[in-house]
Parts: structure tokens; C-alpha cells; sequence
């Protein structure tokens, strides 16, 4: 079952009854049940049990971790707990990987799968909710975070159905406190949670997926594209991507609002970043202040003192921190370049941004539009190339990719008018849609400012754009095979 | 509570209001593109062959009676037989002629899109298109929501249709002209599909003659011409394919084959691509047809 299915739309309206039926004290039943539930629907049944067995282990030793007053104790405990969570995400994750190999070691064929799952299906989830342990543990054992007594709130933190599948990766900080509110019906919450529920909607099956069309025509045979096309498939992909996930994560936030919760915002337009940094800052933000608070700062707390001022033990922690963010998107060469890709961005600007500044300076472009922009291009170009590496099938897909990009026009017709004018006109209008609303949303005025009739008005034709221009193919979630 | 109850069904039953309004306006220019509102005496059937390739209109005004052209892009011999069934049951006994397009293609799926039958979503009002519907759909689901909702029933390419229909735009035709050097390098590739016969594509195409002539009309198949380097990919199997559509012909008083592959197939400057007609080739095509049509209609 996903967001994006009519299973959810009968799912999710039954959940919020049972919840608002029930009484207070059992409300987080109602909700871990239907998480459950959720998770059971993919078909996969051993995937409850491994968030059942995660969050067993997790809830045990966290209340263990609490207790020990003894600093190895602490330790063992600590490294003990992460290393099963971390040996469950690797060993799922690297499964169709290992069956890969195997099947090819045994001269096992196609035809005869080890894993009796689609290859998405797999881990799906898994990569989310072992990071959300670890950082529990973590948040336990430095102290900032007491344990949750309570073993069904704490089983809801793990398992609740918005952010199960492809987060926000939450903390228990944020969470499990709002999970202990005592609910009361909230009209704005309701409102505001269905509007962000089928804006996201829309960004997944109206937008993301008809980028897809073109995308994956591309993508999927690029020595048959040379030129524009590539570029042209290589700019679609960089928003499908984004579409695709903000829609889910925008989707999850409104769910998440029909309760009363409110969970980690996601993305702030990372593709108006003025820097890589920036970009990580707007980008998956749930993932990336993971990374930086468990990867990237102690590593850089140990490699301190290498080079002048820390500079190089900076710059190589973050190598170390993207090569891991590449690693864990799977067990594929594209994503290993694409994290490393990431990795050198970050530590040459290490080294850059002080001689940025002072050339800044000296051509008097501190702060001026002009120089905004012109970051601004420079990011989204350089984050662009790292797609390439993302997206391509292989690594030498890849390597045709960048070397075929500027070699002339190619076929930019058929690689626009491939799937008919009405395609391209419904994307054109769509992202053209988007972006209006977009800038109608940063200009300060919020919803309720407008008036009813074109507040209801902009509703009915959402839903009517939704039902009339939604892809009829259901695509996954690009973010569940992560 | 109760406010946002109260609001929640206003807003559902606004929203079922404007999607039965978008739906049945959409219907309409369906209907009007495939020229369902001319109580048509021919009625032409096929995939992208008949809708690039004939100027319905043309044919409309030299023959002197109604046409209606009922044509999809994919739409292989089974999507036709529940678009006849279709036609039959919501227009029945004004059809006096049914032009049905073959090549040597017609006895597969192979290179015709297996979602063909989304295109005919919305006509799942009508009983024989919804068994159709409901024995192809890929899931509960995708069925469910285009049973209760209008607009859903139409994709993109449905809504191409019904707004060339609802504006009046029945003109439908490509432009430029084949590039012969890459069809020949694709055909050495073997990246051109090969011709198959598959038993259970005969056997609906036997089932829609039979349907056909049970509904008192007569049928005609007719060969759009493609680019004839196709055809001698494996001339083996192409003629057996035209032996079939001949033997149809003999058995049949009822049914004819015009085969104008021999006539328009080694013309390459009426070819848009290897399998299509362009603005020139739709003309002299449509010409042609009418005449043979009219020696038809006359016996």
C-alpha cells in the first residue's frame, strides 16, 4: 500500500475514525496497529518482523544503556546494539546484491530468485527506521535524550505509518514527546493536513511521474540519445527526483497533521541553494543532520588536528561521511561515485570558501542578486552531474552520459514529443502550476488570507487537476529503494 | 468536528459535481472526434494506421454519407472486437460497411502496447466495453476509481481526442518523410519487430468477422500501406499473411480485401515514418479508398 494508492484512500479516513473513536489512552494502539497493518500490506511478512525485532532490541537496550552507570558497560552496550541494528540494514540492504552473486556464482538463472520479492521490496523501510534507532541509541547514550519507557509509544515512534517507508528519519526528541499529547480535533490541522496531503499527491503522479516518461526513455538506453536529449533527460531527472520525494515527504507531513503530529520538514527548495553545503541544508534534511551529527562530527572530532586549523580533517571527514551516504543508498557504483562526488564538493570548498570571500570582495559581489544567481546556477549544475552517476543504469551509462552531453542538438524532438503534445503540455502547465504557487507561497500570505470562494475555488481544482492529470501507471516511490 | 464534517461533504459532493461536469463534456468531444454523432453508414476501425492515414472527413464528403472513424493508437484485434461490440450496441443497425486496417502485424501484440485498453476507459458505461474493462484492468483499483469517478477514464492521450473533438479539429495526419538509410540500418540491427501469427489472434479476428456480418454489415479489410522494406523483412510469412485475409475474402461474399501495400509501399515520399502515412500519403491514400469503397457500396 502506498501513498499513492486507492488502498491508502480507504486506509487512511477508517485509521482516523478508529483513532478519533477511541479512547485517549489507547489511541497510540489504534495508531501502531494501523502501522502494522500498513506495513504487513506490501506483502512482505518478513519485514514486521524485523521492524519488530529492531524495535525490541532498540527499546531493551536503550533502557539498559540508561541504567548502566558504568562507562564500558555504557560502551559495550551502546556498540553492541548499533552493530546488530547496523548488521540488519546491511545485510537487507546488500540482499538482492548477495542474491545477485549467488545466483550468478550457482549458474541459478533468472528464473529461480532466492528472495521471493520484487528486489524494491526487500528492505524496504528498513533503511529508514534502523537509522531512526541508531539515533536513538545515540541520543541515549550521549545523554540528550532519556528512554521511552512506555513499549508501544516507543514501538509507534519506530513503526508510524507516514514516515515508515521513506522517512523523515525522526528523532526521538521531536517525536515520542507528541506522541504522549493528549489529542483534540484540530480544524487547521485538518485542513491544512489533507491541502499538504494532495499537494504532494500532485507533485508525485502529476509531475514526478510524467518526468518519468521522458526520463526513463532516456535513461534507459542512452546509447540510443546523444546531445540535448541527454541534458534535457538529465535536468528532468534532477526534478523528478525532487518532486517525487518532497511529494512523499509533503504527503507523510500532511498525514502526520490529521493527528496532531508534526513531523521533520524534509526539503526547502534545495535547488535555489548558493552552495553544496547549502544544498545538504535544504535537501533530505532529515538524513542529512543524521549524517553531520553521527558520521560527520565525530569524525571531525578525532581528525581535528590534521592540517592547518582542522581544515584537512574537516574535508576528509566529510569525504568519509558522503562515501557512507553514497553506500547507503545500496549496493550499486553509481551511488558510491554520486556520495563521493558530493564528498569532493564539500571538502574543496574546505579549501575554497576563504579565497570565494575575499574574491567576492575585491570584485564587490558580497551580497548582490547577481552573485546569489549565478551560485545559485552553479549548484543546481553541479548537483545536476552528480545525478548523472545517481540515475545511469551503470557506471559506463554514465561515463557515455557526460561525454555525449554537448554534442550538438541529437534528437530533442523526439525526446520531447515521444509520448504526444498533451504529455508535454500537461508537464509544462504542471511545473508551470508549481511554480506560480510556489511564489504565491513565499510572498507571506497564508491560506486563510485569501478569500473563501477562491480558497474553494484553488481546492476543487486541485482535486479536479489530480483526477484529470494524474499518470494512470502506479510508480513506486523512487526513495523506497533506499 | 461537526464544521469540518459539514464542509468535508460539501467539498466531495462539489468535487463529484465538476468531475461529472469535466467528464460528461470530455465524453462529448470524444464522441464527436470519433464521429459517434453521425449515425455513420461506414464506420472505419483500427490503430494509428486508419487515424494517420485516412481523412475521415475527406472520405465523408466524396462517399456523400456519414463516417465515423473509431480509430486508437495500440488498439490490437481484441481491443477492436469490444470497440465493435461497443459501436454495435450503443448504434446499432446504421452501419452498413465496417473498414477494419491490417497489416502484417495484425495476428500479434508484439509492438503494440499491452495497455491499449486504458484508451477505451471512457466508454466503461457501456455494458460490453465494461466487461472488457474489468476482465484487462491491471488492478482493482485502477478499475474501482474510473468506475465512480469521469475524469480519471480519460489519459492524456484520451484527452488529446476529446479536446480535438470538442474544438473541432478532425484533421489528424503527420508530416515529413521517412529516413530510408535508418529504417535499412534498423532492419539490419533486427530492431524491427518480425511478423508473427499468433492461433489466438486469428481466432478473434474470425470471431469479429462473425460479429460483424451478424450485425448485417458488410467488412472490408484494409491494408494500410508501410514502407514495403518491412514487408520483405520475411516475405515467407507476409504472404502468408495476405493468403489469410484473401481466404477471408473468398469464403465471405460479405467481405472484401484491399491490399495496398503493392500499390503505396515502395512510395516512400507518402511515408512520415516506416509505418506511417504523411499529410501527402493520408490524400492520395484517402482518394483511392473512396473509390474503391464507392465500387463497394454500389454492388
Amino acid at each position: 500500500m502506498t501513498f499513492n494508492s486507492l488502498a491508502f484512500f480507504l486506509f487512511l479516513p477508517a485509521v482516523w475514525l478508529a483513532f478519533y473513536a477511541a479512547a485517549d489512552r489507547w489511541r497510540w494502539l489504534v495508531l501502531l496497529l494501523a502501522s502494522y497493518a500498513f506495513y504487513a500490506a506490501l506483502g512482505v511478512p518478513y519485514l514486521l518482523g524485523v521492524l519488530l525485532g529492531v524495535t525490541a532490541i532498540t527499546y531493551g537496550c536503550g533502557l539498559m544503556l540508561a541504567r548502566a552507570g558504568e562507562e564500558t558497560k555504557r560502551k559495550r552496550i551502546f556498540w553492541g546494539s548499533v552493530g546488530v541494528n547496523l548488521s540488519v540494514l546491511v545485510g537487507m540492504k546488500y540482499l538482492p546484491f548477495l542474491e545477485e552473486n549467488l545466483k550468478r556464482l550457482f549458474h541459478l538463472g533468472q528464473k529461480s530468485p532466492l528472495l521471493p520479492v520484487h528486489p524494491v521490496l526487500v528492505g524496504i523501510g528498513v533503511s529508514y527506521f534502523v537509522l531512526q534507532a541508531i539515533s536513538y541509541l545515540a541520543d541515549i547514550y550521549l545523554e540528550t535524550q532519556e528512554p521511552e519507557t512506555h513499549v508501544g509509544r516507543f514501538a509507534l515512534y519506530m513503526a508510524f505509518f507516514p514516515k515508515l517507508l521513506q522517512g523523515p528519519i525522526e528523532r526521538a526528541g521531536d517525536l515520542l514527546p507528541q506522541l504522549k499529547q493528549t489529542y483534540r480535533f484540530d480544524y487547521d490541522n485538518m485542513r491544512s493536513g489533507l491541502l499538504l496531503f494532495a499537494w504532494g499527491l500532485v507533485k508525485k503522479v502529476v509531475i514526478a511521474d510524467r518526468l518519468a516518461l521522458y526520463v526513463n526513455a532516456v535513461y534507459g538506453d542512452v546509447h540510443a540519445w546523444s546531445g540535448l536529449p541527454l541534458l534535457l533527460a538529465t535536468y528532468f531527472y534532477a526534478l523528478q527526483i525532487y518532486f517525487d520525494f518532497s511529494g512523499y515527504t509533503d504527503m507523510a507531513l500532511g498525514v502526520g497533521r490529521l493527528f496532531n503530529l508534526r513531523l521533520t520538514q524534509n526539503f526547502k527548495s534545495p535547488y535555489l541553494a548558493t552552495s553544496v553545503a547549502d544544498f545538504w541544508r535544504r535537501w533530505h534534511i532529515s538524513f542529512s543532520r543524521w549524517i553531520l551529527d553521527y558520521i560527520f562530527k565525530p569524525l571531525q572530532m578525532i581528525w581535528r588536528n590534521w592540517g592547518t586549523k582542522g581544515t584537512a580533517g574537516m574535508a576528509m571527514a566529510l569525504l568519509v561521511t558522503f562515501l557512507a551516504s553514497g553506500v547507503w543508498h545500496g549496493a550499486r557504483w553509481g551511488y558510491v561515485v554520486w556520495g563521493v562526488t558530493h564528498g569532493i564538493y564539500l571538502a574543496v570548498s574546505v579549501y575554497w570558501n576563504p579565497h570565494q570571500k575575499k574574491l567576492h570582495k575585491v570584485l564587490r559581489l558580497e551580497k548582490t542578486g547577481v552573485l546569489r544567481v549565478w551560485q545559485m546556477v552553479v549548484t543546481f549544475h553541479l548537483i545536476c552531474f552528480s545525478w548523472i552517476f545517481f540515475r545511469a543504469e551503470s557506471l559506463s551509462d554514465a561515463l557515455y552520459v557526460m561525454n555525449n552531453l554537448f554534442t550538438g542538438l541529437g534528437n530533442y524532438r523526439g525526446f520531447l514529443f515521444q509520448h504526444g503534445t498533451t504529455e508535454l503540455a500537461a508537464l509544462l502547465m504542471g511545473l508551470s502550476i508549481i511554480f506560480a504557487v510556489r511564489l504565491l507561497w513565499t510572498s507571506g500570505r497564508e491560506m486563510p488570507d485569501y478569500p473563501g470562494w477562491l480558497r474553494w475555488a484553488g481546492y476543487v481544482s486541485l482535486v479536479e487537476w489530480l483526477l484529470l492529470f494524474n499518470i494512470d501507471i502506479q510508480r513506486a516511490f523512487l526513495y523506497f529503494q533506499f | 468536528m461537526a464544521r469540518f464534517l459539514l464542509k468535508l461533504l460539501l467539498f466531495s459532493a462539489l468535487i463529484l459535481g465538476v468531475d461529472r461536469l469535466a467528464g460528461t463534456l470530455l465524453k462529448h468531444g470524444l464522441d464527436r472526434y470519433f464521429g459517434f454523432d453521425r449515425n455513420a453508414a461506414v464506420l472505419l476501425v483500427g490503430h494509428s494506421h486508419t487515424m494517420l492515414g485516412i481523412d475521415a472527413e475527406l472520405l465523408q464528403r466524396s462517399l456523400g454519407m456519414p463516417v465515423a472513424k473509431y480509430a486508437v493508437n495500440g488498439a490490437n484485434v481484441f481491443d477492436r472486437q469490444a470497440m465493435l461490440r461497443h459501436y454495435f450496441s450503443d448504434y446499432p443497425g446504421k452501419v452498413k460497411l465496417v473498414v477494419y486496417d491490417v497489416d502484417d502485424h495484425t495476428f500479434t501484440g508484439d509492438g503494440l502496447s499491452s495497455n491499449s485498453y486504458r484508451l477505451f476507459y471512457p466508454y466503461i458505461g457501456n455494458a460490453d466495453m465494461n466487461g472488457y474493462l474489468q476482465a484487462n484492468a491491471g488492478s482493482w483499483s485502477e478499475y474501482f476509481s474510473r468506475r465512480v469517478l469521469l475524469s480519471p477514464r480519460f489519459n492524456a492521450a484520451v484527452l488529446n481526442l476529446s479536446l480535438r473533438g470538442l474544438l473541432g479539429l478532425f484533421d489528424n495526419f503527420k508530416t515529413g518523410s521517412v529516413d530510408i538509410p535508418s529504417l535499412e540500418k534498423d532492419i539490419l540491427a533486427g530492431r524491427r519487430p518480425g511478423i508473427l501469427i499468433d492461433p489466438e489472434y486469428v481466432n478473434a479476428m474470425e470471431e469479429t468477422i462473425q460479429l460483424v456480418r451478424s450485425r448485417g454489415a458488410r467488412l472490408v479489410f484494409c491494408y494500410i500501406p508501410s514502407v514495403d522494406l518491412l514487408s520483405r523483412m520475411d516475405p515467407a510469412r507476409h504472404t502468408q499473411v495476405v493468403d489469410m485475409f484473401q481466404r477471408y475474402d473468398r469464403n465471405d461474399e460479405g467481405v472484401e480485401f484491399y491490399n495496398y501495400q503493392e500499390i503505396f509501399g515502395s512510395r516512400y515520399e507518402l511515408f512520415s515514418d516506416a509505418i506511417h502515412l504523411n499529410r501527402e500519403g493520408q490524400q492520395i491514400f484517402t482518394a483511392q479508398l473512396k473509390m474503391d469503397l464507392q465500387h463497394t457500396l454500389s454492388r
